[in-house]
This record gives C-alpha cells, structure tokens and sequence, in this order.
C-alpha cells in the first residue's frame, strides 16, 4: 500500500510537472471570443500581420517640447549603444536620417502607374520637350506661391514624383508617427535583438529597457511610457500570473478560515488544504497534457476549482463526524451526494464548450476536470484520512450550534425573505442590468501598455471612429482584384455620404499588369540620364538638381529584368509599407482605414464586408458579440435547463419537487438580476455564463436540502440542521473561489467572479431557508406529519 | 506624413539645433511689434521677393504688391502683371496662376482642422493675434536691434515645419512696427526674402481687392 502510494505521489508530481512545464500564457484577447465571427476573424488577422511581436514602443512626454527632444535623444541613444538588447532603435522617420532611401518608393510608385500616363511622361522628358519643360520648371520656381511646388521642382524638375502625388498615394492626415504637431509627445520604435519567444523573455527584456531608458532620462521632466505586442504581452501575463497565485492562495485561505470556525480542528484542515493542493496539481497536469496555453480565462479555474472541490471535503468530513459505519460505509454515503453535485456541477461546466468562446470552454473543461478529479481525491485519498485515530470527535461547534437554533432558522429565513424582497423591489424599480458587450470588458483594469497606447492614439494618431480594411489572399494579384474592387464600393458608399473618407491601400500596391507593361519604357531610361543632365544644366539648375531623376531611372534599370510583381524592399519603404502589407506565410494581406459616417459603420460593414474582405473594429466587435453571443447563450441555458430538469424528473420522480427546484432557480435568478441593478454591476459577453454556472453549481444546493427533507420524512428542522451547514460551507467557499478572481486584472473574468459568488450566496440562503418554506406549502400533508414530530 | 511634408522632408535634410535661451527683456520689441500689428486694420505694401534656391544656379527676384485687411483677408501678387496670386477672402484660400488661368481653392475651415504649416511662412498676416498667441506658435532665437531696426529669428514650434525651416528672419521698425524684410531659411540652404517698401497702414482698399476673379479661370483640385 505504501509502496502504491508513493508511486501514485511520484506519478502525481511528474504529470503536474509536465502540464505546468507545458502551459504558457495567451493574452491574445481574441483567443476568448468565438472564431467564426468575421469581427474575430479580421482582428486577428489584423494583430497576426501587423502587430510586430517583437517591436515596443517608448512614449516621451512632457510640458515642453525641447525637453521632450532631448529626452528621445538620450534614449535612443542610451539603447542604440546596446545591441545585445536591441537590434533597431528608430525615433524619426528612416528618410529623416536617409533622404534618398525615398527614391526607391517614387519609383515603385510610377512603376505602378497607367501606361498612359508613362507615356506622357517619356513624351515630356524627350529631346524635343524636355528643355521646355526644364525651362518651365525654372520659371514656376520664381513664381509659384504654392509651397510643395517651389520645395518639389527644384528637386524633380521633370515631374516624377508629381505623378503619383496626385493620385493621393499617401494620404494627407496621415501621422507622422513619430511626434505630435506640438512636439511634447514622442514615439521611439525599438525591435528586440533576439525574438520574443515567450512572456518571461518579454517581461525581462521589457524590465531591461525600462531601466535604460529611465537611466538616461533621469531628472529630467518627462514621463515614460511602454507599448507594443512585448509590453501587452509582459504587463497582461504578468499579472495572469500575480491572479492565478493571489486568487488560488485567498480561496485556500478563506477555505481554512471557514473550516476553523465550524471545527477548530488543525489536522483535518492540513489535510484538507493538502488534498487542495493535490487536486489543482492533478487537475494541471492533466490539463497540461492537451492544452498548451492558458488564456485569461483559464487563470480563474484555479480558484474556482478549489472553492467548488472543497464541497466534497466538507461533505465527508461532516458525515464523518456522525457516522460510525465503516469507511466504506462512509464512501458509499458521500458518493450518492456527490455523484449528484459533482455531476451537475462538471456538466455545466462542461456545457460551456458549446458555447462560441473558446475563453469559456477552456474554463469550462479545466474547472470540469477539476471536479472529476476533486471527487475522486475527496472519496478515495480524503475520506480514509478522516477516520485516522489522532483526529479526536468533536463537539458542536458555534455555526453547527447556530445552525441546531429554532432562533437562528427563524432569523435566517426572515433575512433570507427580506433579502429577496429588497432585492426583487430593486429590480422592479431599477430594472435590469445594463448590457455591456464592448471592447472593454476584454481589456484589462490596469495596464501601462494599454495607458500608453490609449496616449499615443490620443496624440498622434487618433483612431476613434475608425475602421481597418483588411483585404486578403493568396497572392498579390488577387488581393489587387479584391482591392479593387473594394475601393470603388468604398468610393459609391462616399457618394452616397455613407463615409468621410478612406485610404486603401490599392495606391501602394502591386499593380502587376502597369508593371508589366511600364517596366521595358521606364527601364530603357537610365541611358537617358546625361542628356537630361545637360538640359537642366542649359536651362539654369545646379548640377544636383538631376539627383533624383537619376537615381529614379538607375532603379528602374535595377528592376527592368525582375519578374512583377515588384516590391521597394529598402528600410524607408519598408516603413512605409509595413502598416499596409504584408507578406508572411502563404497570405498576403492588405491594410487600409475607413472612416465612416457618424452613425453608418453598421450599415457601411455589411456592405463591404464580403470574401477576403473584412471592415473591423474593438467597436464593430462588440455589435457583432451583441448581436451573436446572447442569443446563443440564452438558447444555451435553456437547453441545459431542460437537460437538467429532465434529469431531476428521472431522479426525483416528482414534478412537484423538480418544480419547486426550478422555481427555487428562477428566485435566486431574480435576485442576482436585483443585487447587479443595486452595484450597478452590467450583463457582458462573460459574466452571461454566470447564468450557466449558477445553473450547474447553484441548483445543488437545492438538490442537497430536497434529498435530506425526502431522507427525513420532510422534517424540515432536521433537514435544516444535517444539510444547512454543509450548504454554508459549500457555498462559502465557492463564493470564495468565485470571489476572489473579482479582483483579477481582466474585467471580463472578474465580472464572471463578481456575478456568481453574489448568486452563489444568495442561491445558499435561499435553498437553506426558504426552499424548505415552499416544500412544507407544496406538502402541505406531509409537514403536518413532520410537524408533530418531537425536534 | 503628409505629401509635401514627405518629400520636403526628401529635400531638406538637417538635424534640429536646440534652441537658445533668450532673455525675457529682448522679447520686448517683438511683444511691442505684435502689439502693433494688431493696431493694422488695413495695410498695403511693394516688395520685391528673391529666391536664391540650391537647385538654381543663379538667384530669381520678382516684384509684387501685398494687401490686408482685418481680421483676416490677404492678398498676394508675385510679378508685374502679377504671374500668381494668392488671396484668402473670408472662407478660402485661393491660388491662381495667370498664365495657366487655373487656380486651386481650399477651405479655410478644413486648412484649420488639418493644422500644421501649409502655406509659405510668412504668408500669413497678421503673424498672431497677441503675444500669447505668437509664444504658443513660435519660437524666439535671437534678437537684435540696431537704431530703429529690429532684426529676430524665430522659428515655429510646429515639429513637421521645423523639419525644413532652419529659420525666419523679421526685420521690422521698432517705431512704427512696419515690416521692412522677411525671410526664411530652408535647411537645405534654400532661402526665400521679402524686402518690403512703400508700406501703406490703415488706409482704405477696395474689398473687391480680397474677392478673387475667377472669370475664365479652371479649377485644380487634390493639391496643396
């Protein structure tokens, strides 16, 4: 036996290790919320191509503009001396620093455009034209007024880059992204020296850049802010990590707290507490073995686990102490009840897997497993530690005595009443809940990442209103088509004042058949480079002028025996083309802004939105979750109502009692919907799946108190006193265990922690006192019997 | 990155320079020369403006007239017969070429919510309603005067500007507060000056003066 034991110990201790050594953490929030909605799906393919994984952010701000200079200086500076720790620190604009890097983008850019217009443009630089053309641009920059023209023709004489200005290839409110106008806001750019593999490796690169920085601005008067994929990555994991240990550790210790007041015994708690820290060692491992990342959700099974497995403990542990049977005896005994429990409890747990959120399945499934588990190590390793000689009988103890109390009954039932009236008057007066199915409640309560993208949104780039265009494919080609396409809806929908503007990125992109046909013209060129140089030479421009004409032509000649489609592949272009292409893996992928009408985005998404082609935003996503998910979830919860009153009417054989359990539901129900209307608490995409869990979890309690009214012939004070307490510890500690994720840094989890510990206490007080009311009202024969009884 | 600010940027390459400390007392003549400006209901003026641009060999110089009326109506004229003009009534800001007989046209409202620099520096007047206005705009690096001739060098705080202005000279009499030069620097060594004469303040003008005649004129739209 002993033998076996440690081996199962040993067996135990390598499962957990392998599950733990497996589990990572995901803050993807996308990763919570239900894959086949296109919302879900055009984000993700968003934050997939165009959130770098390993590029973060540092925000500068101050009262004053040098200040802030000097400090973007210093830390770039400060870092730019570390390659070990970064591979690129970029705090202005590639071309600031390396002007002609441009020349490669102007050439793409005319590559790009219509034969026609390239005809006319050779027409223009001909040896017939050009020395007129050259002598009109002398002339214009004597007496142009218009600033772009006198700072452009000096430079390009001939026009090129005039070309594809008036197409509008880069819109004109883009931001520069490295400063706001004022300049008391700056943005430096910094990519990892090595890649971000996981959210250790994030969160000590990240505290690594921190002190740098802070180290070479100290004293000075600005404030510093991190952002970008590494950040949200180190900040969010961070504290999943500080919640998933704080939440485990309260839940433990408001479990030993609550087991002392009722026993005052220290060696059952140890046990218990150790039997705790067993069954979340088992549930990991297991869970490890076919889940590799915990989302945000996951992070709250630990404490949820524990506060509803705990049940089973208390459930022995309080047989123990009255029955003399043999321990099998007690087995036997305790099994019943928690076939019962365990079972409704797992399934809705396991319910959860159908529903759309991922988030919520794995939640669903680990706390399952969980339960399984916590049974099994309650019935088999717990309950023969319970009848072990050195654990002394006890007496009553306060709550055992409070609960044997006519008094305490007779005031728990007024309370309970009072309760449930204030709290029913509370929803008739107040009404229901708010519901609130936006971004927000993915979001975490606290983090610096987020802050200092909320700032930076806020003064360079501000997206409010905004909608991402994403177009995708398989290749270049067909996302041109589906551009296309794309841009001359959008151009109708402008027409008809559906939209303000749009920047797509179909300007910037590949136009393989332009590039087909302009290549041989434009490549032939080059060898026109001295001729040119002579005319703008003749007509009064210094010999610079012919900069850009010539490196323009010389990269054309580069390009002209390339295959289309062409891309500029040179860092300034790559600046530029990285926030509106991309080419990785076997999707290309296009990004442009939309930015509808006041009031039209709705209206604006179901009319662009169509194959390869998605319209999105964090706002657009939460129409789309609260046009989806509730109704799914209401037809969720009504298909396990029924399965668990079908199950109830096969296991209780009387409409009458699963009525009065239904009934018992729809009061804890109303009640829940009064307490969030009075804390001003609101519906969400999470805290609806409290309706779920209330159902699987809370529904016991009433089974519980049914079961021993039925045990004892319907005395209810007997009923009161065997099952009450177990009621109270049960759902003491699954309060706790629900509670104290309340305070997890995700919203959403902690809307769902919040939301079922207030049902949870307020389904125990109504199942332990007023459910017993109602049962002497629906028998009123029997309760005359039991009422003659001597207590 | 707005177009003309991308490829000025192209043009332009420089590294900004920190600005110096300026004693508060020397800010005394520009406050005073705000002041004064703000006393200017209607002004006229000659000048000769002259380009000396690093991709021309040789420097261009033209002649024109400039008028004003409060609060805000402008009007330029480059050449005699003027070759461009550039008007800003009460709603837009229109440029016109003569020779071409085409014009563009922006609304002053939209040009307000972009922001930023985009006309010539120098174009507009008065340069801020007060001195408030003018500190919230521009920076003050260096002022001296000589006689009655205050020479200062500002430069505006706005981040894309300073990105191809090395500075603005003002050259204006401390008496009167009448404009007698104003020149910008670009950084790639560009310069652009105005050297003003035969200054006319507070006298009437005709305001079909500010109201452009666009008779037999076509329009260009998208450009600055």
């Amino acid at each position: 036996m002993g033998k076996i034991k440690v081996g199962f110990v040993v067996v135990l201790v390598a499962m957990a290790g392998l599950g733990l050594s497996r589990i990572s953490f995901n803050v993807d929030i996308l990763q919570l919320l239900p894959t086949h909605l296109t919302q879900v799906r055009g984000l993700s393919l968003f934050l997939a191509h165009f959130a770098l994984p390993d590029e973060l952010l540092i925000t500068i701000e101050g009262d004053e503009a040098a200040a802030v200079e000097k400090a973007t200086g210093a830390i770039a500076g400060q870092l730019r001396a570390q390659p070990t720790l970064v591979r690129s620190v970029t705090d202005t604009a590639p071309w600031d620093s390396r002007p002609a890097d441009l020349t490669e983008l102007i050439a793409y850019l005319v590559l790009n455009q219509p034969p026609e217009k390239i005809a006319a443009l050779t027409r223009g630089l001909s040896p017939e034209e050009a020395p007129a053309a050259a002598r009109a641009a002398v002339e214009t920059l004597g007496e142009s007024l218009n600033p772009r023209e006198i700072a452009l023709l000096g430079y390009d004489p001939f026009g090129l880059a005039a070309s594809i200005l008036d197409s509008n290839v880069i819109p004109e409110d883009m931001p520069s992204g490295f400063s706001s106008a004022d300049g008391l806001f700056r943005v430096i750019y910094l990519e990892a020296a090595e890649p971000i593999h996981n959210y250790e490796t994030a969160i000590a690169w990240i505290a690594r850049i921190r002190h740098l920085a802070g180290e070479a601005v100290a004293g000075q008067p600005v404030q510093l802010g991190f952002t970008g994929q590494p950040a949200f990555v180190a900040d969010i994991s961070g504290t999943m990590k500080k919640d998933m240990i704080s939440s485990s550790a309260v839940t433990l210790i408001v479990i030993g707290l609550i087991f002392w007041l009722c026993y005052r015994r220290v060696k059952p708690l140890i046990i218990l507490l150790a039997m705790l820290v067993i069954i979340f060692l088992i549930s990991m491992g297991l869970a490890g073995l076919f889940l590799k990342q915990l989302t945000i959700f996951g992070v709250g099974f630990a404490s949820i686990m524990i506060g509803l497995s705990v049940d089973y403990g208390y459930l022995i542990y309080q047989k123990s102490r009255h029955e003399q049977g043999s321990l099998r005896d007690l087995q036997r005994d305790a099994l019943r009840n928690i076939l019962w429990t365990a079972g409704t409890t797992a399934a809705a747990f396991f319910a959860l897997n159908l529903s759309s959120l991922p988030g919520l399945s794995q939640l669903g499934n680990l706390v399952g497993i969980g339960m399984i588990v916590g049974a099994a190590v309650m019935l088999i390793l717990f309950a023969p530690l319970t009848r072990i000689r050195n654990i002394p009988p006890a007496g009553p103890t306060v709550i055992e005595r409070a609960f044997r109390s006519s008094a305490f009954i007779r005031g728990g039932t007024w309370v309970s009443a009072s309760v449930l009236a204030a709290l029913t008057a509370t929803f008739a007066i107040k009404g229901p809940p708010p519901i609130d199915f936006s971004a927000n409640m993915l979001r975490p309560r606290q983090s610096g990442a987020y802050d200092a993208m909320d700032q930076l949104y806020l003064k360079i780039a501000d997206d409010r209103g905004l909608l991402s265009l994403l177009v995708t494919g398989s290749n270049e080609e067909e996302v041109f088509t589906r551009l296309q396409k794309a841009d001359a809806q959008l151009q109708s929908a402008r027409n008809r004042g559906e939209l303000r503007s749009f920047h797509s990125a179909l300007p910037l992109w590949p136009n393989l058949g332009n590039q087909r046909a302009n290549l041989p013209v434009l490549g032939a060129l080059a060898g026109e480079i001295p001729r040119l140089e002579r005319t703008l030479g003749e007509s009064g421009f210094a010999p610079e002028a012919s900069g850009l004409t010539r490196a323009v032509f010389e990269q054309w000649a580069a390009w002209k025996n390339l295959p289309p489609p062409l891309w500029p592949g040179n860092s300034a272009s790559e600046w530029i083309l990285r926030r509106t292409a991309s080419r990785t893996g076997a999707e290309v992928v296009a990004l442009g802004v939309v930015r509808p009408e006041p009031g039209r985005a709705d209206q604006l998404v179901r009319e662009i939105q169509t194959t390869g082609v998605y319209l999105v935003s964090w706002d657009q996503l939460g129409a789309e979750l609260r046009r989806v998910v509730p109704d799914e979830f209401f037809k969720l919860v009504g298909g396990l109502l029924l399965i668990v009153i079908v199950l109830l009417l096969i296991g209780f054989r009387s409409v009458r009692d699963v009525g009065l359990l239904v009934f018992t539901m729809a009061l804890v129900f109303l009640a829940l919907v009064g307490a969030m209307s009075l804390f001003g608490l609101s519906w969400n995409l999470f805290n609806l799946a409290a309706l779920l869990l209330l159902l699987g979890t809370g529904i016991d309690y009433g089974i519980l108190m049914l079961l021993a009214l039925r045990r004892n012939g319907g005395n209810i004070p007997e009923a009161q006193r065997s099952i009450g307490l177990v009621i109270f510890l049960c759902a003491s500690a699954a309060a706790a265990g629900f509670g104290s994720i309340g305070w997890a840094n995700n919203r959403g989890l902690a809307s769902l922690g919040i939301t079922c510990a207030i049902g949870l206490a307020l389904d125990a007080l109504i199942s332990i006192f007023l459910l017993p009311v109602f049962w002497r009202i629906c028998h009123p024969r029997q309760s005359a019997i039991t009422s003659d009884r001597p207590v | 990155m707005r177009p003309s600010i991308l490829l000025l940027t192209l043009l332009v390459p420089g590294v900004s320079a920190m600005a110096e400390e300026i004693p508060a007392a020397s800010l005394e003549p520009i406050k005073t020369w705000i002041a004064q400006q703000a006393l200017a209901h209607t002004l006229s003026a000659d000048f000769v403006q002259t380009r000396r641009l690093r991709m021309l060999r040789d420097p261009v110089s033209r002649p024109g007239r400039f008028w004003f009326r409060a609060p805000g109506s402008f009007r330029w004229e480059l050449g005699v017969p003027p070759e461009t003009i550039a008007l800003r009534g009460k709603d837009a800001l229109f440029l016109l070429t003569t020779k071409t007989k085409k014009f563009t046209r922006q609304e002053i409202s939209a040009r307000a919510a972009r922001g930023g620099f985009r006309d010539l520096p120098g174009m507009e007047f008065p340069m801020a309603r007060d001195y408030p206005d003018f500190a919230r705009r521009f920076e003050v690096r260096h002022v001296k005067v000589d006689g009655n001739l205050c020479t200062a060098n500002i430069l505006p705080l706005d981040q894309q500007a300073r990105k191809y202005l090395e500075k603005i000279e003002i050259v204006f009499d401390t008496a009167t507060g009448i404009l007698s030069a104003f020149e910008i620097a670009f950084r790639d060594g560009s310069a652009l000056r105005n050297e003003f004469s035969n200054v006319r303040v507070n006298r009437e003008i005709d305001p079909a003066t500010f109201d452009p005649d666009l008779t037999g004129y076509t329009e260009i739209r998208g450009k600055d």
